[in-house]
């Protein structure tokens, strides 16, 4: 697992044009690269400008309720595409689907947190998270677009 | 008759409010406001005895599994309510039918309580709430939620600290390091009933129980330390009490002091009882290890000082995962008391009281070891199906058995299949 510093993203717009640093032939080379890159993502005025693998963690597996910047933290994953989420999990946390359904049946289920709001698509992530400050989703590079902030890329190389 | 109805405008609202009814707290939000999902469990087990029942836990079924298929002691239907009533305030209802101390299947509400989340790291429940002391204390109903058919009887089912009427306080934070850190301190009263055999169920209920919980997160690795305590607020009903009462009259008709120090050693009410947890568990990859202990401190004849522990060893093999599982207990062992000459009354029964003395000894102590093996199979995205074997050990102990006849070894297999499932928001 290795982390993209935000510093060094350049240009958002995946359908612009100009080379960005982050979209360097070297990265997206297909025999280099097996999986496409995965972004978390949040509403620009959520208040939180980066965050690290840790709290990313942290929210999406239901350790904490808020974003760094005290809003209450709105997780959403897209459902459409089961192979995206085991990505993002295994990616994330090395635990396949199956154990990531089982934990959070033992947390909704004690009534100690609520799962990850579904959305269908990636599309569908960006718009909950347009909506409320407070949401943050992943998505692959290839659905991003300059309206959302992106806070962590979590590199395709490093995809199961 | 308007005048009479406005009574009604408060409850109403705030019914409307819990329904959705009312106009959307947050316009945007996606999640509903009110969410219904469920749990169930569908499961069938069998032993190779006929003298002694098998049990889940202390506070289920009078009677177990035995060598004809039961399908009452692992199946359990469970339906949560969710509310989101405003930012940072939820509240949460939950209700589980399964076979009960009285052997009904009459539904029980196991989760009641409003969340409260005020700031970052604050976090206040109070209502009707389970403790999660131990990975999975708070979730022993909901078989999908963890790898085994049931969790660990010597430790789960007999020496826990079950639902409590009260509340919680919990601060979480994050160090630098990416360790993730959460305090809790509960406290509340006891929630529950156990089956005694041949006689009425003992009643925990209104038990004051307090403690405090240190979750430490770092990465796969998860470390949970936990210390609690009740004090019982209730004694055994008949036959113990019967028993007692005889002994007491018969110290003193018989002016011997031990049929009276047999009846006081009977005795349950105030009872201090320690529960000091520790756990370790590891999430990564194909692997998954969980080992925990607990050392119980009390000091009461029927209620002895015991130690707990299990440890589990899985490896996923995509939607197959299967494992193994040791868990075991011991409590210190005690004397039977000396009833003195009370059995020579003429009295009808009087002779069987050492007899009883024993079993309920027997009843009490703990010294069973459960050797465990199966297979979980996530064959869909809500529900999977397990198998498992358990070879039971257990040296004069008799306290997670309903014994039907005299006579057992000591040494029974189980064998289990279940379907666990889950629906509504819960399914991932």
């Amino acid at each position: 697992m290795s982390l993209t510093p935000l510093s060094a993203l350049g240009s958002l717009d995946p359908a612009s044009n100009e080379p960005t640093r982050w979209e360097s032939p070297l990265i997206f080379a297909p025999a280099l690269i097996p999986q496409e890159d995965l972004v978390v993502v949040v509403n620009p005025a959520s208040g939180v400008t980066h965050l690290t693998r840790d709290e990313v963690v942290n929210i999406f597996m239901g350790r904490q309720r808020r974003l760094p910047s005290g809003l209450i933290a709105l997780p959403v994953e897209p459902v459409a595409d089961p192979e995206l989420r085991a990505r993002f999990y295994e990616s994330l946390v090395k635990v396949s689907l199956v154990q990531v359904r089982s934990y959070w049946a033992r947390l909704f289920f004690s009534g100690q947190a609520q799962p990850p709001w579904q959305a269908q698509t990636p599309e569908e992530v960006l718009q909950v998270v347009l909506a409320n400050k407070g949401a943050i989703g992943f998505v692959p590079r290839k659905a991003l677009n300059s309206k959302v902030h992106p806070v962590l890329v979590l590199r395709g190389e490093d995809h199961p | 008759m308007r005048k009479n109805r406005k009574w009604l405008r408060g409850p109403l609202q705030g019914l409307a409010l819990l329904l959705g009814l009312a106009p959307p707290l947050l316009a945007q939000d996606p999640q509903p406001r009110v969410s219904l999902s469920g749990f169930g469990t569908l499961g069938v087990g069998i032993s190779d005895s006929h003298l002694v029942g098998f049990m889940r836990e202390g506070t289920q079924a009078p009677n177990g599994i035995l060598d004809h298929p039961n399908a009452s002691v692992d199946s359990r239907l469970g339906l949560q309510l969710q509310g989101h009533l405003a930012d940072g305030l939820d509240a949460t209802v939950q209700g589980v039918s399964k076979y009960r101390y009285d052997g009904t299947f009459k539904p029980q509400l196991t989760l009641a309580f409003l969340n409260w989340n005020p700031a970052g790291s604050l976090e206040l429940r109070a209502g009707r709430i389970a403790i999660e002391q131990v990975l999975g204390a708070a979730s022993l109903d909901v078989g999908y939620s963890y790898l085994w058919v049931r969790p660990s009887v010597e430790f789960f089912g007999l020496r826990t600290l079950p639902t409590l009427d009260g509340g919680d306080l919990s601060y979480s934070f994050a160090l630098p390091s990416g360790t993730n850190l959460k305090a809790t301190a509960f406290a509340g009263s006891i929630v529950a009933k156990a089956p005694v055999q041949g006689g009425a169920p003992y009643d925990f209920t209104g038990s004051p129980a307090s403690g405090a919980l240190l979750l430490v997160q770092h990465g796969p690795w998860e470390v949970r330390l936990s210390h609690s305590r009740t004090r019982l607020k209730n004694e055994f009903g008949s036959p113990i009490a019967d028993l007692r009462n005889f002994l007491a009259g018969a110290s003193v008709i018989l002016q011997d002091p031990r049929p009276g120090q047999a009846a006081e050693a009977l005795l349950v009410k105030d009872a201090r009882v320690h529960f000091s947890t520790a756990e370790l568990s590891y999430m990564e990859g194909p692997l998954e290890f969980r080992g925990t202990f607990c050392r119980v401190d009390a000091d009461r004849l029927l209620v002895p000082p015991a130690k707990i522990g299990y440890a589990s060893l899985a490896y996923h093999l995509g939607a197959f995962v299967p494992y193994g599982l040791f868990s075991g207990g011991i409590s210190k062992p005690s004397a039977t008391p000396d009833a003195g000459a009370a059995p020579l009354l003429p009295v009808p029964g009087a002779n069987t009281v050492p007899a009883g003395l024993q079993i309920l000894v027997d009843h009490a102590h703990l010294d069973q070891r459960t050797y465990s093996a199966g297979v979980r199979w996530d064959w869909s995205t809500f529900a999977d199906l397990k198998f498992q074997v358990d070879h039971v050990r257990a040296h004069n102990s008799l306290t997670a058995w309903n014994v039907l006849e005299p006579g057992w070894k000591g040494k029974t297999t189980v064998f289990t299949a279940t379907l666990d499932f889950v629906f509504g928001r819960a399914k991932r």
